[in-house]
């Protein structure tokens, strides 16, 4: 088992509001290995970032982990204090957040920031750090990383900035990165850039990665194996191929069929109806029921299991029981991909 | 020019002067027409100047120069704008600041009638309202209700409702779905579409995602640190670009296919420099700066 870099068994993540208690994660159950990247998709609010941030234990006072228990590298640091989590955060892992100039200090210089966080953990001279954080610079693909230590955040383009996000991530050398929607509100080629820049360093430093995302596209470039989340539940697991070319979920379905890069010019977009369920009261049995024009009787009751498909593929939906009856499903990437590449 | 023109952008410019040595050239000659009736996408990079083109063609901007024709005449003249304040209207990316606060859904969508003195109350006001909301799919109970009382996708139909509130001739959308979830994101998308066959108003698309735009868009222009480097019919620009940048804008879309994003290759371009100097015509309607 120690080969898993991060195991999370059976999590449930809630917070206390005057409204009431929202669960936001509820009964997840996944694993990363060592050097593989993970990508988690859904809606907002569906619990991706709360699902990273209770593993770095980021959460605000009124959160607390319900039940479950998280391991990193087969240590359980569910019970953790911020005493014991304050070694682990940066040299264990690091995240990496959407908005680069809200996380850089705007008024000290690039260089130093990344010195900052060697010299944190570890015990080097200032000119060590200085040289491995001008090295860090380098990985991430800043030139001249030398002249442009010394500047503060804001000489630099907005995908420079998630590239010295990164570097400072990343200087540390940690084992596991969480991206949360790190390359979203980039531009196509920056991002483009960032996501090679992504799957370099898992290359070079063997790190796991896991990547929070609602762009499909950007999914379908990095990934390694997807987890689609909805309303704080794990719905599918499964390797990038067999969630986009064998997908089992009518909510994987859904979000598949809605996107307008694979869908006919002249025809209409998909989309789910409705609106995600609230989390503060939620609805007995499958969350996704409501919305699901393929919902059973029994999902209004029971909530589903998780079904193996294959040894990577898990869905939770009443359609992979045995009685339930046969759905095929409606999305056919294969084709509409091909008709895509064809004109390109 | 062509009577069919509604929109005719000639060599415009735009520069910002932030002190004595440095002029930001937001727009620096850029010159496009936008024809009655189609969907005219625009795309670029953060900072490229799309949102500034979109607010000097709603005259929201002097041009330092060329100029904007609207219909034939000048937006920077007054009798222009006054005509514009009827027939043009602008949908923002986030719709939360687009909305007071203070107001409900109902005196928001009504908003553009009392600012023309429309009677609010007469009975094509109130027909108009109820035929809107059921268009953008909004009901009677969210009227009385708050922009912060609704979520993203709602807040941008109420927009959308205000925005048609005058039976507009010329819809600008800056960015109108970048912020939404996808699947908010295509019923906003299906509803533009739907709204545009039928009432055939035309439309100026802004955003970068750029599935989105093949998706709606007739027409696309490409542009590049405030020029414009390529124009064409959608499909002509997708299936046979020519300009290096839009080369390379093209193959950095990624495609929810993993099998395709394995095999790709991104075309780099150094978007630091525009290549070329002038458009030229390369095919039919096909523009490219060379």
């Amino acid at each position: 088992m120690s080969e898993n870099l991060l195991e999370l068994d059976h999590l449930s993540v809630s917070f206390d509001t005057p409204k009431g208690e929202v669960e936001a994660v509820r009964d997840v159950t996944l694993n990363l290995k060592k050097g593989e990247i993970l990508c988690v998709v859904g809606e907002s609010g569906c619990g991706k970032t709360v699902m990273c941030k209770s593993v770095m234990k980021l959460l605000p006072k009124n959160c607390r982990i319900k039940s479950g228990r998280i391991r990193v590298q087969g240590e359980d640091i569910t019970d953790y204090k911020e005493r014991d989590m304050r070694a682990l955060r940066g040299k264990r892992f690091a995240m990496v957040f959407q908005d680069p100039m809200t996380t850089l200090n705007p008024t000290i210089p690039i260089g130093k920031q990344i010195t900052e966080a060697i010299l944190k953990h570890e015990s080097v001279s200032k000119e060590e750090a200085k040289q491995r954080a001008i090295e860090m610079l380098d990985l991430v693909g800043i030139k001249d990383a030398n002249e442009r230590f010394k500047l503060q955040p804001h000489f630099f383009s907005g995908g420079m900035r998630q590239r010295c996000v990164l570097a400072v991530a990343l200087a540390s050398k940690p084992e596991l990165l969480f991206a949360d929607e790190a390359t979203t509100a980039l531009d196509v080629t920056v991002e483009e850039k960032i996501l090679t820049l992504l799957l370099d360093i898992r290359d070079k430093l063997g790190i796991g990665i896991v990547f929070i995302s609602h762009d499909l596209g950007a999914v379908a470039r990095v990934a390694d194996r997807v987890a689609v989340m909805y309303a704080g539940k794990i719905v599918e697991i499964g390797t990038v191929d067999e969630i986009y070319y064998d997908p089992r979920h009518p909510y994987t379905w859904g979000l598949l069929s809605s996107l307008p890069a694979l869908a006919k010019k002249d025809g209409e977009l998909n989309y789910i109806h409705g609106m995600p369920p609230s989390l503060i009261d939620p609805p007995p049995g499958d969350a996704f029921a409501q919305r699901n024009e393929y919902a059973l009787a029994i999902d209004y009751e029971k909530a589903p299991p998780m079904f193996d498909i294959s040894e990577t593929h898990k869905a939770a939906t009443w359609l992979l029981d045995k009685r339930a009856p046969r759905v095929v499903s409606p999305v056919n990437l294969k084709k509409r991909s091909a008709l895509w590449q064809q004109i390109q | 020019m062509a009577a069919d023109t509604i929109v005719d952008v000639k060599d415009l410019s735009l520069h910002f002067k932030i002190d004595e040595f440095y002029t930001v050239k937001a727009i620096d000659g850029v010159s496009f027409s936008i024809k009655d009736g189609e969907v005219f996408g625009l795309v670029g990079e953060t900072g490229c100047g799309k949102s500034t083109t979109a607010r000097a063609i709603a005259g929201l901007y002097r041009p330092t120069g060329g100029d904007v024709l609207y219909r034939g005449s000048s937006v920077t003249e007054k009798s222009t704008l006054d005509k514009m304040h009827k027939e043009v209207q602008m949908i923002f990316q986030d719709s939360g600041a687009a909305l007071n606060p203070r107001m409900t859904v109902e005196k928001i969508i009504l908003e553009p009638l009392r600012i023309h003195h429309i009677p609010t109350n007469s009975v094509t006001s109130r027909e108009r309202l109820g035929f809107l909301l059921e268009k953008t799919g909004l009901d009677k109970s969210h009227l009385s209700k708050f922009p912060q009382e609704l979520s993203g996708g709602q807040r941008q139909r109420v927009a959308i409702a205000r925005s048609l509130m005058m039976e507009p001739k010329l819809v600008i959308a800056d960015e109108p779905v970048a912020s939404l979830d996808i699947s908010i994101q295509a019923q906003i998308i299906n509803l533009f579409k739907h709204l545009q066959n039928e009432h055939n108003f035309t439309f100026l698309f802004i955003a970068h995602d750029l599935s989105v735009v093949r998706f709606i868009s007739d027409r696309v222009g490409v542009m590049l640190k405030g020029k414009l480097v390529e124009t064409a019919a959608t499909e002509e620009l997708f299936n046979n670009p020519i300009h290096p940048y839009t080369k390379s804008l093209l193959s950095a879309i990624h495609i929810p296919d993993p099998e395709y994003e394995r095999s790709k290759t991104f075309l780099e371009y150094n978007t630091e420099q525009v290549l070329g100097t002038e458009m030229k015509e390369m095919a039919n309607d096909h523009f490219v700066l060379q």
